[in-house]
């Protein structure tokens, strides 16, 4: 079953320089349980079509559909809200509040949800213990290293149990072997049943992933299983 | 976690810059609570000290024709003598703002004979006159009884008398009980006596020639006052003395206006100082109201964490500020004011000052959490 839907999706900037194309008509399916990789070189668009696909990037034509929502055609609030259901996203360099401990930053998307603060901490906890870090969760994001601040941002990404991660880049500020760590964790998420769609430069990564997409120019070049 | 404590979180990590809201917000509210403290509290010891100004009101009867003054007022030289009477102190005692009034004091004029010179004799209600003039220096024991007289220098040296001294007036004798200092001025020339024993020697049972009333109001003006006697004394003709608690007044009412036109000036800078700076920490944290926005916030989820900032400054800074303007006004009260004021804590106008410093805190951030609101969140990525 079609998770998400990309349905020829253009996207151009105004630059200095005249009109950019970022996207020049892009079409992806992504099956539910699927974890796919978006390779390409920088400018290629793949971070593009990968916030475009997150709720957060309206594009300039084309439809966008998750789980048969059109989610461009909801207003700008509503889309905040299919974002805190449907989407996990983890960035580049982590991106966490420096000023929340690790277990508050677990804790943000829940903040705007229904629950009450021992409901948030129990389900940040679980999140935190899946990912290695319950014996860290009062530090800062400062107090913890690469790999750990990274699997801060998936336990944050996956605490309100949304079907879909989006991850931008996750391995791209790590060493080798802790960014090999955290496709495992990916990869064992994926396994659970989560979909995810993945931004990478690193073909080391492409070894934990189902299919990957190549992205040039802002077109979809090959895709391989 | 709710978002207030996100944003009472991200103030407690961003010390420097709460500091300095804080800071701004604090001399700002610091400085209109002093103001506004020294202002009142000037206001209410002028009132609760008013019987030491003296008198600021006077009433006399509607007379024409006068030949011997005192206190601006004349005893006619002919005709009949139109004259207030005892009831009309009684009246000006029972006016609806009766609770200003400090006192009133009564006079009665007339001329009398002594030794084959006429002399003018003046009835006042010694305990409340005293108080009136207070810098009235005499020789000789406080005048108090009824057969007392109060001789003015001139009075006592052109007849020889002294404190203890006996006079007899219109077959009524009495006892000099002080004489006063010279003064320069008509009551060198008076003899005072009580006026219950004035009105019997005048023959002018229960009349007064004029009042003196000695009256402040905080919340009112003086004219209304004025015009509740005239209303209770239509016979009477009622003005207001230009006098020291007027000019007093006046400067406090300067003062007054002052305070105003400085609390709008320093809360407008206030105002742009918490914008400015909460202008400057939002664009500072674009990258992460991204990422709120991208992990869902709607937009007013970050409105609500801005001005749940904005709020805990003004919650702070409006407390401190509070505290300081207290009590710095305390410490500059002697030094401005000049008098012994009493300025104390008050809970309610605490209260008042603080949603005051969070309204305004709010008010100043309206603009910045506008701002962060708008910002898209596909910040939280980086692109292309």
């Amino acid at each position: 079953m079609a998770l998400i839907e990309v349905k020829n999706v253009t996207k151009f900037y105004n630059s200095g320089e005249g009109q950019v194309t970022a996207l020049g008509g892009v079409n992806l399916t992504v099956q539910k349980g699927e974890f796919l990789a978006l390779m390409g070189d920088s400018g290629s668009g793949k971070s593009t079509l990968l916030s475009v696909i997150g709720a957060l990037n309206p594009p300039t034509g084309g439809k966008v559909l998750i789980d048969d929502i059109d989610v461009y055609d909801l207003s700008s609030e509503r889309r905040a809200d299919f974002r805190s259901s449907y989407i996990g996203f983890v960035f580049q360099q982590f991106q966490l509040i420096q000023y929340l401990t690790v277990v508050e930053n677990v804790m943000v998307p829940l903040a705007i949800l229904n629950y009450n603060h021992k409901e948030q901490l129990e389900m940040a906890k679980k999140v935190l213990r899946k990912v290695g870090l319950e014996n860290k969760m009062r530090r800062l994001p400062n107090q913890l290293s690469g790999g750990e601040q990274e699997r801060v941002a998936i336990a944050r990404a996956i605490v309100n149990e949304p079907p879909i991660i989006l991850a931008d880049e996750p391995t791209g500020s790590l060493d080798s072997k802790t960014g090999e760590g955290i496709m495992r964790l990916f990869q064992s998420l994926n396994r659970e049943g989560l979909t995810i769609v993945m931004v990478t430069h690193n073909r080391e990564n492409l070894k934990f992933v189902k299919r990957t997409v190549s992205m040039k120019d802002g077109l979809i070049k090959n895709q391989e299983n | 976690m709710r978002l207030d404590s996100i944003a009472i979180n991200s103030l407690k990590r961003r010390k420097t810059k709460l500091l300095f809201m804080v800071l701004g917000m604090v001399i700002a509210v610091g400085s209109v609570v002093a103001l506004h403290s020294l202002t009142a509290a000037m206001n209410r010891e002028l009132a609760a000290t008013f019987d030491e100004i003296g008198a600021n009101i006077i009433v006399k009867p509607n007379t024409a024709d006068y030949a011997v003054s005192y206190g601006g007022v004349s005893i006619p030289s002919s005709g009949e003598e139109a004259l207030l009477s005892s009831d009309d102190i009684i009246k000006i005692n029972t006016i609806p703002d009766r609770d200003n009034i400090a006192f009133v004091a009564p006079k009665l004029l007339g001329m009398v004979e002594y030794q084959k010179e006429d002399v003018v004799l003046v009835g006042v209600d010694f305990q409340y006159e005293l108080k009136l003039k207070k810098w009235w220096r005499f020789q000789g024991e406080k005048p108090l009884a009824v057969n007392h007289l109060l001789l003015g220098s001139k009075v006592a040296s052109k007849f020889n008398k002294q404190p203890g001294d006996k006079m007899k007036i219109n077959d009524r004798e009495f006892t000099v009980a002080a004489v006063l200092e010279e003064q320069g001025s008509d009551e060198d020339g008076i003899i005072f006596a009580h006026i219950l024993t004035a009105q019997e020697v005048l023959n002018k049972k229960n009349k007064v020639s004029f009042i003196e009333v000695a009256a402040y109001c905080t919340s009112c003006p003086i004219e209304q006052i004025i015009a509740e006697i005239e209303k209770a004394l239509p016979h009477a003709r009622v003005t207001a003395l230009a006098e020291a608690v007027q000019l007093r007044q006046q400067t406090i009412d300067r003062l007054s206006n002052f305070a105003y036109f400085f609390s709008i000036l320093v809360t407008l800078i206030g105002s742009v100082l918490i914008m400015l700076t909460m202008l400057s920490a939002v664009s500072e944290r674009v990258s992460e109201i991204g990422i709120y926005r991208a992990m869902g916030y709607r937009r007013s989820n970050i409105l609500e964490i801005i001005l749940t900032e904005a709020a805990v400054i003004g919650l702070i800074g409006g407390a401190l500020g509070y505290v300081l303007g207290i009590s710095s006004s305390r410490l500059l009260a002697p030094i401005v004011a000049e008098m012994q004021i009493s300025i104390s804590w008050n809970p309610l106008v605490g209260v008042t000052v603080i949603l005051f410093a969070v309204i305004i805190g709010i008010l100043a951030s309206v603009y910045p959490a506008v701002k962060a609101s708008q910002i898209d969140p596909v910040e939280a990525f980086r692109f292309i």
